[in-house]
């Protein structure tokens, strides 16, 4: 990064990066070692919600993906092969969108219900709206992502998606946990996301992490295996070997 | 983006077969004033004495929407009412495919809600004639049972007298030993029927 060179007023943002990059590095091994310890919560997802009914199948995804996840966080909080760290990223990112999307896309009966616990929209025709757009919106952002189209764009619309989303699901767990009353970590609910229903905690890791690497992309220059990183934008600086094949900017 | 974005989003939901149509209530059994009056009261704890129980909110809501609620000792009387057996009283279960499959009321007729055009040439010629029918879904938190009801009701007129919904749904009819329908309706197959002969419950099961 050149930025530090050029321009003192960086700086701090260059901390900042590295500080948020050792939080998601840590956070996603946290995510795969708590799976490691529980993985009987994980074979339950996998099979429940992932729908992989085959044993095998769906034994060695419960033995491999929570050590890649520590793998993973290793790779981010060293610093190492960072091209490759924001394509997993990214194709990371879009993976999960496209399976969530898709999932309240596929039961958007469920998903009204769901929304409609919030008590945040009275309106019929807004509820419908949002049950409707919503889910297919978070697929088709997904999809930019696996194919690399409009990244920081594309990051930027799934940021203004997880802020507000986060802060709703955790008002409604203060909410479940002052009227039971419960631990907070102890409440579990279907907050409509996509993947049943979850502890608390274990979602705001998750939604923090989901929300770090879209910072991460919106801020990263990583360009690897994308189509077209940049819609409208045409100067952006190139790192090591860009795997660009936008016509637009192929042709510079 | 995010227009280009939306409007994709809306295409997709228009040609999906599942897609949700803008213009109809899906949920019209609202559920704000009285739940989250009480939730307030119980944040503060000021006037927890004053709450009332959750079947009995729930009646009070049922009964601004024009519906009946219909309690275990009720239901487990309709279910032996020998009216039954002629579509006198029916039961319809407001849950989605899954749910209803997985086990049902015996003999209970289906109708979701969300995709009525799928259902309402099995039902609504039972619910014309039916003297009393019982909506049902998990209980609970569950409306679907309510949104059926007024849903059904609404769209092909029926008398609201003879409109019942029972609040403890299937979880509660499943806890009470109760027998259970699995698969297609009348499919004979059931489950449940030992527990329920036990407690002399299983006479009025209709195979």
């Amino acid at each position: 990064m050149n930025m530090t060179a050029s321009t003192g007023k960086r700086r701090p943002l260059d901390i900042a990066a590295l500080l948020a990059r050792w939080l998601l590095g840590g956070l996603f091994i946290y995510l795969g070692v708590s799976k490691v310890l529980h993985p009987e919560d994980f074979l339950k997802l996998v099979r429940q919600q992932l729908m992989v009914t085959n044993p095998s199948l769906s034994s060695l995804i419960v033995a491999t993906a929570p050590w890649l996840e520590v793998l993973y966080g290793l790779l981010v909080l060293s610093g190492f092969a960072r091209n490759t760290a924001v394509l997993l990223a990214r194709w990371w990112l879009a993976c999960v969108f496209i399976y969530m999307g898709l999932h309240k896309a596929l039961h958007p009966d469920r998903f009204l219900e769901l929304v409609q616990q919030y008590d945040m929209v009275t309106s019929p025709f807004r509820l419908n709206l949002i049950g409707a757009a919503l889910p297919w919106f978070e697929v088709f952002c997904g999809l930019l992502l696996l194919a690399g189209v409009a990244v920081r764009g594309t990051a930027l619309n799934l940021i203004a998606l997880l802020v507000p989303f986060t802060l709703i699901v955790l008002k409604r767990a203060l909410f479940i946990a002052a009227t039971k009353p419960m631990p907070f970590c102890a409440v579990r609910f279907d907050c409509g996301c996509g993947a049943g229903e979850v502890y608390i905690c274990h979602k705001l890791v998750e939604n923090t992490v989901l929300l770090l690497l879209a910072l991460w992309l919106l801020t990263s220059r990583g360009r690897q295996l994308c189509l077209c990183f940049s819609l409208f934008r045409r100067r952006e600086p190139a790192l090591k070997e860009p795997a660009v094949l936008c016509p637009a900017e192929s042709s510079r | 983006m995010a227009v280009i974005g939306t409007a994709l989003a809306f295409a997709a939901n228009a040609f999906s077969p599942r897609g949700l149509d803008l213009t109809k209530n899906h949920l019209p059994f609202s559920r704000l004033t009285p739940r989250v009056a009480v939730a307030e009261t119980n944040l503060t704890g000021a006037v927890a004495a004053k709450t009332n129980s959750p079947m009995e909110l729930l009646s009070a809501r049922l009964r601004e929407h024009g519906l009946q609620l219909a309690d275990s000792n009720q239901v487990v009387q309709f279910f032996h009412d020998p009216r039954r057996e002629v579509d006198g009283v029916i039961f319809i279960d407001a849950r989605d495919d899954d749910d209803y499959k997985a086990g049902h009321i015996p003999g209970a007729y289906h109708f979701y809600h969300f995709y009525p055009e799928n259902y309402l040439t099995n039902v609504v010629g039972v619910c014309l004639t039916a003297q009393q029918i019982v909506f049902y879904c998990n209980g609970g938190d569950c409306d679907l049972s309510a949104d059926a009801a007024i849903t059904l009701r609404d769209s092909i007129g029926i008398p609201k007298e003879r409109v019942f919904v029972y609040g403890g749904g299937m979880n509660e009819w499943t806890t009470n030993g109760l027998p259970i329908e699995v698969g297609a309706r009348n499919s004979g197959d059931l489950t449940n029927v030992v527990k329920a002969a036990a407690a002399g419950k299983v006479e009025g099961a209709r195979p």
